[in-house]
């Protein structure tokens, strides 16, 4: 490749990983987390640890006391299943116009007697922030434009590493050039876990701008007749759903539909039952759910609700090419298709993938330093400082909010509200604490902020609940267990990194924006235009 | 550098919409049928088209093309469905 090009890509690679890296760091840090999403359901809602699981039955009697508290519904209504989501609950959900989203009830908050009570949402604020930076709406499309320049940063990433990537890529070169050190770390993580970025790029974009992509299809492509059909392609239910007959008819119940999907479709685990026109005639139920242990697990049915007969199915090994594309999609990115070991596989890959756009931001701010001069221009400095704001900001949020999750109830708080507000507080003190302070005395401050606030999560589930650490494995409580060790490793590595880099901050080199010491300009308390001025000066 | 990246970006769209859809409708069988599997090139071809932009060596040619291309690719899509159905 000519070296124009090369130069062309190298400043593409900058700009394309500038603009998506902080973003795409909460993106994977949260997706990371996310990987265990049922498993957090238990931890944050510690009433379901000792609770039976309802049955079939309870089911059945949600549905119908759901169906007779709404019959605006007009039947069309929908049950997760107890057990399929790590809840012992069944829970019922219906579409909402008066808040235009999901409503869901359990058939404890359908009891006069038990007050309802909103439990912690934890799982899902993690999931929110990792698809929308915990932004409402705008933020999804945000995110859709990120995997866009997230995929342009990875092409141009990997055509200006090509030359030397053989060659160079398990050179890691510990030592003196703390920049080589980092090149290195970022190229060998950058193409060790390219497929997996790749993946992520495309799904991505494609779950995020579907909405658009769709319209623009629908317009571009196929003259208005996507949108009619559209449900062929990705769902079960028929395209022109079937109205209510009017004629009541009798149904089959939840437990003699799961039973009959299963019947049909051997290791299927249902999680989702969504009845249309219930009660009537005309009623049909489309099941969705997995089938484990393939990577296309997403399986999903229409069947009559009257007699249980087959409208449209699709089932590993009997279903059309969307639907096995679709569902590899979902199984690629969510990484839930063979069991934990590959789950640990994707949480460790995101977690790197965090690393990865921590140490691009690193190495602009290094590439941008002047070696044998004291004096140092105001962006590298400002950069650091906001990547060490917002970047450990994340860590320090999401792990507040796992405490304050427990917490919150303790004190009669809604925890579903303030874990939100201890998520994104801790997010934005960090951000202006990381501002107000030189990096180097920021880095080791925050550092050890959020590795107290991370080890806090086991100390807290250990009281709020009596589930310790070193109970939990004894009674089998591994998802408890597996969340609270993760966060006591975590804090262990946040307080090596606060070590790190006080031992930087000290013996680095001087001129470094990591170094105590500071770049006079930067730390002397003359006004910008003057400091900015004075490298210009001198030379 | 920017204004021809930005080329491949609002032309390389349509462009990558038309391509996609050019295969969806060349894809046997019913277009719907091969929606999903169609969209998974969407992206990797607007990518295609905004990496590749930067390369013409002057801006008019980085608008030119992609708007040649995106005729042709419109043209050949018009023509797809008419022999599709």
């Amino acid at each position: 490749m000519k070296s124009a090009t090369l130069k062309l890509y190298r400043s593409l690679h900058t700009w394309t990983g500038i603009l998506c890296g902080l973003t795409l760091f909460v993106a994977f840090y949260a997706g990371a987390i996310t990987v265990f999403h049922e498993d957090l359901h238990q931890w944050q809602n510690p009433g379901w640890r000792t609770q039976g699981q309802e049955t079939p039955a309870d089911a059945q009697k949600l549905l119908t006391t759901a169906l007779a508290a709404h019959p605006e519904l007009k039947g069309n209504i929908a049950i997760m299943p107890a057990g399929s989501h790590s809840s012992p609950n069944n829970e019922a959900y219906w579409y909402d116009p008066k808040i235009d989203d999901w409503a869901h009830k359990s058939l404890a908050d359908f009891d006069p007697q038990t007050r309802p009570q909103h439990g912690s949402e934890l799982a899902d604020f993690v999931d929110s922030v990792h698809r929308t930076l915990g932004i409402p709406v705008a933020g999804q499309y945000v995110m859709g434009i990120v995997s866009i320049i997230y995929a342009l940063a990875l092409v141009s990433g990997v055509l200006i590493h090509l030359r030397q990537l053989v060659d160079d890529l398990f050179a890691v070169r510990p030592g003196k050039n703390k920049k080589r050190f980092w090149q290195d770390a970022h190229n060998l993580i950058g193409v060790i876990s390219l497929p997996f970025h790749i993946i992520f790029a495309i799904t991505g974009a494609l779950f995020s701008l579907f909405v658009i992509l769709m319209a623009a299809f629908n317009f571009g492509v196929f003259d208005g007749q996507l949108e009619k059909r559209f449900i062929e392609a990705v769902g079960t239910v028929p395209p022109n759903s079937p109205q209510a007959s009017g004629k009541p008819a009798a149904m089959l119940s939840v437990a003699q539909l799961t039973a009959r999907a299963r019947a049909l479709a051997p290791d299927f685990e249902p999680s989702w039952l969504g009845f249309s026109n219930y009660g009537d005639s005309n009623a049909y139920v489309e099941i969705l759910g997995n089938t484990p242990q393939t990577v296309s697990r997403f399986t999903a049915m229409t069947l009559k609700a009257t007699n249980g007969s087959v409208v449209k199915i699709q089932t590993r090994g009997e279903r059309d090419v969307n639907h096995a594309v679709m569902s590899s999609l979902y199984g690629l990115h969510f990484g839930n298709y063979a069991g934990d070991l590959v789950r640990w596989a994707y949480f460790l890959l995101g977690l790197s993938g965090a690393v990865l756009f921590y140490s691009g931001n690193l190495l602009w701010i290094e590439s941008r330093r002047k070696h044998r001069q004291q004096q140092q221009a105001r962006a590298p400095y400002r950069m650091a400082q906001g990547t060490l704001g917002w970047c450990l900001g994340t860590c320090l949020g999401i792990s507040l909010a796992f405490s304050t999750a427990l917490l919150a109830p303790m004190a009669g708080l809604d925890a579903a509200r303030w874990e939100k507000i201890a998520g994104f507080g801790g997010f934005f003190v960090a951000i202006l604490w990381s501002f107000a302070r030189p990096p180097a005395r920021g880095a080791v401050e925050l550092l050890m902020v959020t590795a107290m606030a991370t080890l806090a999560i086991p100390l807290v589930n250990g009281l709020v609940t009596g589930d310790h650490l070193l109970l939990t494995p004894w009674h089998g409580q591994w998802a408890i267990f597996g969340v609270d060790l993760t966060a006591t490793l975590m804090g262990a590595g946040f307080v090596y990194l606060a070590a790190l880099s006080r031992r930087r901050s000290r013996n680095g080199q001087p001129n470094s924006v990591w170094a105590l010491d500071g770049p006079p300009d930067i730390t002397a308390t003359t006004p910008d235009a003057q400091a900015d001025a004075a490298p210009i000066a001198a030379r | 550098m920017w204004t021809k990246f930005t080329a491949g970006a609002l032309l390389g769209f349509p462009l990558a919409v038309a391509l996609t859809g050019l295969l969806i409708w060349l894809w046997p069988g019913v277009w719907i049928s091969a929606l999903i599997v169609g969209l998974l090139f969407f992206v990797p071809l607007w990518i295609t088209a905004m990496t590749t932009s930067v390369l013409f060596p002057r801006r008019r040619d980085a608008w030119l093309t992609l708007a040649g291309l995106n005729l042709i690719a419109y043209a050949l899509l018009f023509a797809a469905k008419q022999w599709a159905i």
